[in-house]
């Protein structure tokens, strides 16, 4: 796909190739640019599981391919399947009986689970331990960068809902996290 | 830790989040495992060999193929082999240099290989027929050198090699039984 002096193609000529002749070439090169991104958000909305990251992935791009007949190109390919993934990992935590929505996470006071201290310092072992739905706005928000609207069209939630759930995953998150200098938080993504 | 808004984000969590890792490198197997469950579903056209047979028409169009390629190969190669002897045998052409030119290139090139066919096979080859080969062969170049040096007189090189290669006096060394009569062509 990168031939010397050649223009990489872009990502919507990618799928324009994938949509209509199913190019293999196409996908892997799709797959190349968006996965490394889209795995590690998932695997952060799960809350830390890598190998089931590595599932829900997967059916993201099976889902995600299967529906590129709807995807119009108004909103960024990563944008798409940031959303796409974000639901397959909510009905994943669903089967485990781990995703409890967003209504009590709302409540005034969720309680504050008890880490250690080496957990406190781990900003990945933090957000493993907000509740779901406050974990999946603070990541999109503070992390991706998307708007509540944005986030409310993911998640399916009210611009408020979003609004409502971010500020209590930062309550959270600031009463749970103890690291102090960046260079002791940043640690292996192993 | 410094909260500066009660709905914001503290400048060590902020600085926090910043520092954390974007991506993170799939495993090996992840990107084959998706190819292939796309194919399976249909959803990406698998490569020919890859879980797809190919219709038994094109099988048979693949061995018709063949056959034609074969035939045509081995035909063209009996007509090359053939066409070189006429050529080598063909009569010079008449009034074109640039023919005659070309004509004195695929004999000089025959004649050579020839040779080196001969030397190749020498030592199976009755010793007459080598002898008269190699006899007929000095002529040749004899004469072709006595050619060459009317072509170009101012070559010296052609005058030279043609004093080296004046036959002995004693040719019957070389040559058969004096009964045999002997062709010489040139």
């Amino acid at each position: 796909m990168h031939g010397t002096g050649r223009v990489p193609a872009t990502d919507q000529e990618l799928v324009d190739v994938l949509r209509e002749g199913g190019s293999e070439a196409a996908f892997r090169e799709l797959y190349s640019r968006h996965t490394p991104r889209l795995l590690q958000f998932v695997m952060r909305v799960l809350g830390g599981a890598a190998e089931d990251a590595e599932d829900v992935v997967q059916e993201t791009w099976i889902r995600a391919v299967e529906g590129l007949p709807g995807f119009r190109g108004e909103a960024r390919l990563g944008t798409w399947l940031t959303g796409i993934g974000l639901n397959v990992a909510r009905m994943h935590l669903r089967k485990l009986g781990r995703w409890r929505g967003f209504l009590e996470a709302v409540e005034p006071e969720t309680p504050t689970p008890a880490l250690s201290h080496e957990e406190r310092m781990d900003l990945e072992c933090v957000l493993a331990h907000l509740p779901d739905g406050q974990r999946a706005v603070l990541l999109l928000h503070d992390l991706e960068g998307y708007t509540h609207g944005e986030i409310g069209g993911m998640l399916g939630i009210a611009e408020g809902t979003s609004k409502s759930q971010l500020s209590a995953a930062r309550k959270q998150a600031h009463a749970l996290y103890d690291g102090g200098a960046p260079q002791r938080l940043r640690r292996s993504n192993d | 830790m410094t909260e500066q808004d009660p709905n914001g984000l503290s400048p060590e969590l902020r600085d926090a989040l910043d520092a954390l890792p974007k991506e993170r490198e799939p495993s090996a197997e992840l990107e084959e495992w998706t190819v292939s469950a796309l194919k399976r579903r249909g959803l990406i056209a698998p490569r020919w060999g890859e879980g797809q047979h190919r219709p038994v028409w094109m099988s048979w169009v693949g061995v018709a193929a063949a056959l034609v390629i074969f035939a045509v190969g081995t035909a063209l190669g009996h007509r090359l082999g053939s066409t070189s002897a006429v050529v080598v045998l063909a009569p010079s052409p008449d009034g074109n240099p640039r023919e005659t030119a070309a004509y004195v290139q695929r004999t000089g090139s025959a004649h050579a290989a020839a040779i080196r066919e001969l030397a190749a096979a020498v030592q199976s080859a009755e010793p007459r027929d080598v002898a008269l080969a190699r006899d007929v062969s000095l002529a040749a170049l004899r004469a072709s050198l006595e050619a060459l040096t009317q072509l170009d007189p101012s070559d010296p090189t052609p005058a030279l090699l043609l004093a080296a290669v004046q036959p002995v006096e004693d040719a019957s060394a070389i040559r058969g039984p004096a009964d045999e009569p002997w062709v010489v062509w040139f």
